[in-house]
């Protein structure tokens, strides 16, 4: 199915010899920078973003008022301004006042606060909504908090998190895209090259957009093999 | 004495739930704790093991370790109370990520740490010992309501506890499910158990217990072995109550 849909634009934008020889010749610069800087900026963001969204989630949910404020203050201000605006306050704006960092740590900063910040609501609510009687049963067996957390919430927690992570991965699987704009040379940036050189705009945006799409379905396809084996303990 | 309680009281806000309860417990004793629904039942046995903490009021323990509620607790000391006792809810609690046999070993493996063998064949005994041997390998979804509140009460013996608390533990269970669950304990109280159950089964109170506790409104209206307390009740209110759990309608 996917495959013959796929062939159809191939086929509507390749209708020439010479688009189709621009297609294949720009595939292989634009999976190098899949490879080189999108995959590897997804995957090092998303795992420093999930370890800040656990930190921030505990810190939310504790009693003190030292930990959950700046907690919430972070959380609202990354909900509250633009990845993009982010992205360039790091680089360009940290870069300004003497502090340059390169365009790829910078936007591994820039997506790792981003991932904390809305991955830790979801690991909020998630461990939120596990009855309290675990916790209870956890202390009646002489488990103290860290142990109850790890041993029996946070893995009952991921199961319920799973989902609504995954759909944040995939999300950032794709907003990388906007690092191109502070000079990643990730597979945007290199479909904005090509296409800035031939004028084969519509070709080339769409041959990019096909491979993030490529990209989030193979995803797509994990999340669910993940959810089927997190489901065993679960009544069906 | 193994247990006493002493001047226990607790208030949610505005709400006297426990007033100044004083029990005594002795070695092997079983108490059963009856009454109607809202009159601090549960709230009193959670107290005993820390799972709520008293605004007021003592624990003493026949080895000389004592709480006294009121002041700040240490940590170390809430540990070791909830040390002293297993827990059996209502609602089994169980771990549902985790298969009978795990819930089991969850406490002496990874709290206690102790021998994975030597644990492995405590609970196996125990798991056998509530009839759930050929199911140790189920998750609790897999179990029946009396299955699951049996691998409860396994979870809660494999801690080695010095004390047994039941709330309500087949409250929630179909009528034909609760007399293996009854027997569970009754084997228990013939191995000499002490044990503080919270129960709606009159006949199975007056059965096993050594004491009966009838409780309203956050005290204890009457207590005493079952012949006095279920039989010739000295206060109106506990006949009234026996009367409406013997005769529902
Ligand atoms: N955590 C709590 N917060 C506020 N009120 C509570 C809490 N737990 C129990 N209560 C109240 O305390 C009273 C006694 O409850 P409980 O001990 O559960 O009684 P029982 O087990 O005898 O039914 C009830 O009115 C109940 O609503
Ligand atoms: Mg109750």
């Amino acid at each position: 199915m996917v495959k013959m849909f796929l062939n159809n634009i191939v086929f509507a934008i390749t209708a020439n010899m010479e688009g189709w020889e621009l297609f294949q010749n720009s595939l292989l610069p634009m999976i190098q920078g899949a490879i080189k800087y999108t995959i590897p900026l997804t995957l090092v963001s998303f795992t420093v973003g999930i370890c800040l969204a656990l930190l921030t989630a505990i810190m939310r949910l504790s009693k003190s008022k030292i930990l959950t404020a700046p907690a919430r203050v972070y959380v609202s201000a990354i909900r509250g301004t633009p990845l993009l605006v982010q992205l360039f306050i790091v680089f360009f704006g940290l870069g300004s006042i003497g502090l340059t960092i390169d365009p790829f740590p910078s936007a591994v900063i820039a997506f790792s606060l981003n991932v904390g910040a809305y991955g830790s609501e979801i690991i909020r609510a998630s461990i939120s909504s596990i009855p309290k009687g675990q916790w209870e049963a956890a202390q009646t067996i002489g488990m103290n908090y860290g142990q109850a957390l790890r041993r029996i919430i946070l893995p009952q927690a991921a199961r319920v998190s799973i989902p609504p992570l995954s759909n944040t991965f995939i999300s950032l699987v794709k907003d990388t895209s906007l690092a191109s704009l502070i000079l990643v040379a990730e597979l945007f940036r290199k479909a904005q090259e090509i296409a800035a050189r031939t004028y084969e705009f519509m070709l080339l945006y769409v041959e990019a957009a096909i491979l993030y799409w490529i990209v989030c379905f193979a995803l797509s396809i994990v999340q669910d093999q993940i959810e089927n084996r997190l489901d065993r303990y679960v009544a069906r | 004495m193994f247990l006493s309680v002493k001047g226990l009281s607790k208030s949610f806000g505005d709400l006297n739930v426990l007033k100044n309860i004083d029990i005594a417990i002795d070695e092997g004793n079983i108490i059963t704790i009856i009454g109607p629904s809202g009159s601090g039942k549960t709230t009193l046995l959670r107290c005993l093991n820390g799972l709520e903490i008293p605004d007021q009021g003592r624990l003493v323990f026949h080895d000389g370790f004592e709480v006294e509620f009121g002041q700040t607790l240490k940590k170390k000391q809430l540990m070791e109370l909830s040390r002293k006792s297993g827990m059996v809810f209502q609602s089994y609690n169980l771990f549902p990520h985790k298969s009978a046999l795990q819930n089991v070993t969850e406490g002496p493996l990874f709290v206690q740490k102790r021998n994975k063998l030597e644990v492995l064949q405590l609970a196996e005994s125990i798991l056998k010992k509530v009839g759930l041997a050929d199911k140790k390998d189920l998750y609790p979804h897999q179990l029946s309501g009396g299955q699951q509140q049996r691998v409860g009460i396994a979870r809660a013996l494999a801690i080695e506890p010095e004390l047994m608390l039941f709330d309500e533990p087949t409250s929630a269970l179909d009528p034909e499910l609760v007399g293996d669950v009854l027997k569970v304990m009754k084997d228990l109280a013939k191995e000499g158990w002490t044990m503080v159950i919270v129960t709606h089964e009159l006949r199975f109170a007056e059965e096993v217990a050594d004491t009966i506790i009838f409780m309203d409104q956050g005290q204890i209206v009457e207590q005493g072995p079952p012949s006095q307390v279920l039989r010739n009740p000295t206060q109106e209110r506990t006949s009234q109550f026996i009367q409406r759990v013997m005769n529902p309608s």
